[in-house]
């Protein structure tokens, strides 16, 4: 108790220590004192020291509710972006930012490889074991199994579409994932990768302004004979 | 009415392959004087350069697709009038129909074959 005393006094001036009027001298039973404080300190001098420990009290803690609300603004603030920022890795609105799903692009991709690969194979084996006795039908054979190789090859073109898609998803979500990172500061800003997040979204409007969806599965696909009826 | 065989075709797409792949069967086709492009806008220099009996364009290219291309071609009075097939893998309802309002004469789903090639040619020709 002393060493409350002592910090009350210190945080007493003499001139600011005014007589205390009739009520404040009435002293409720609860109010507790110890008997060396009451008699070190008039009544007065024990309101104003609690008065004065209020106000300093309250302006720490009108202090520290600034601080702390400014500390959770931030907070909201970064879990809120954070969120932003997750939620764009997994978004599906075609309008803006269509995510890929790489997962099914490479299947389509191994899949195409394969059936091209097959077909080439046999229509090389077709040559091979052609009868070359027979010159005419040896040479319609070989001249059939060439075109149709030709037309296996044309797997590249869309097999490289499909892998294109799937860079442009993966440097999307790599550029996504070192955003939060730093965001969220568990890398450094000078590690981060470059990425043009407008020319990005730029390129999307573009495809989407000239329809470019790339291959399309089977399924959602219109076929070759259903064209042909609208032309 | 047979098709003229002489006639200049225009190849256009950005993937080598392909350009290699069509050539090969319009050769098997029987068709001799073949050119190629790179993209929309080398297709329209040559085209304002020479003119091409048959186009056979690729959609999805960069810096000017297919469909760009054949707008263009479609505004320009000398070349409006130039035949002009689509070899895509843009095969969804909403393209094809862009591309018949636009003025295509025929679309061509990749991958395809030498037999729709032909078919598709036949038919812009009337044959």
């Amino acid at each position: 108790m002393a060493i409350a005393t002592n910090a009350a006094a210190a945080c007493l001036s003499p001139d600011s220590i005014s007589e205390p009027n009739s009520s404040e001298k009435q002293v409720s039973p609860h109010q507790t004192m110890s008997a060396e404080a009451a008699e070190n300190f008039s009544l007065a001098e024990v309101l104003h020291l609690a008065h004065s420990s209020v106000k300093t009290l309250k302006d720490f803690l009108d202090k520290l509710e600034t601080s702390v609300g400014d500390d959770f603004h931030q907070i909201m603030d970064r879990i809120s972006q954070t969120r932003e920022d997750i939620k764009q890795l997994n978004t599906k609105d075609n309008d803006i930012c269509p995510i890929m799903d790489a997962e099914n692009e490479l299947k389509l991709v191994v899949k195409a490889t394969e059936d091209a690969t097959h077909r080439i194979m046999e229509a090389a084996e077709t040559i091979m074991t052609a009868d070359a006795n027979d010159p005419a039908s040896y040479h319609r054979t070989v001249e059939q199994n060439v075109m149709d190789i030709f037309e296996a090859c044309s797997f590249q073109d869309i097999t490289g579409q499909r892998i294109n898609r799937v860079v442009e998803t993966l440097d999307f979500v790599d550029y996504r994932i070192h955003k939060i990172a730093s965001f969220l500061g568990l890398e450094n800003s000078s590690q981060s990768r470059e990425f043009d997040e407008a020319a990005f979204y730029e390129k999307l409007k573009r495809k989407d302004a000239l329809i470019l969806h790339g291959p399309q599965d089977k399924a959602d696909a219109v076929s070759q004979s259903d064209i042909d009826d609208l032309f | 009415m047979a098709i003229d065989l002489q006639m200049p075709v225009l190849v256009v797409d950005d993937y080598k392959t392909m350009i290699r792949i069509i050539r090969n069967l319009l050769k098997q086709l029987g068709f001799t004087d073949i050119d190629d492009a790179a993209d929309g806008t080398e297709a329209l220099e040559k085209m304002r350069q020479r003119p091409y009996g048959l186009i056979i364009s690729d959609w999805n290219m960069e810096p000017m697709t297919g469909y760009e291309l054949l707008k263009e071609v479609r505004s320009d009075e000398k070349l409006l009038k130039t035949p002009f097939i689509m070899v895509t893998a843009e095969s969804k309802t909403e393209n094809v129909i862009a591309a018949k309002k636009a003025g295509v004469n025929n679309y061509i789903v990749k991958p395809f074959n030498a037999a729709t090639l032909s078919a598709k040619i036949n038919a812009v020709f009337g044959v």
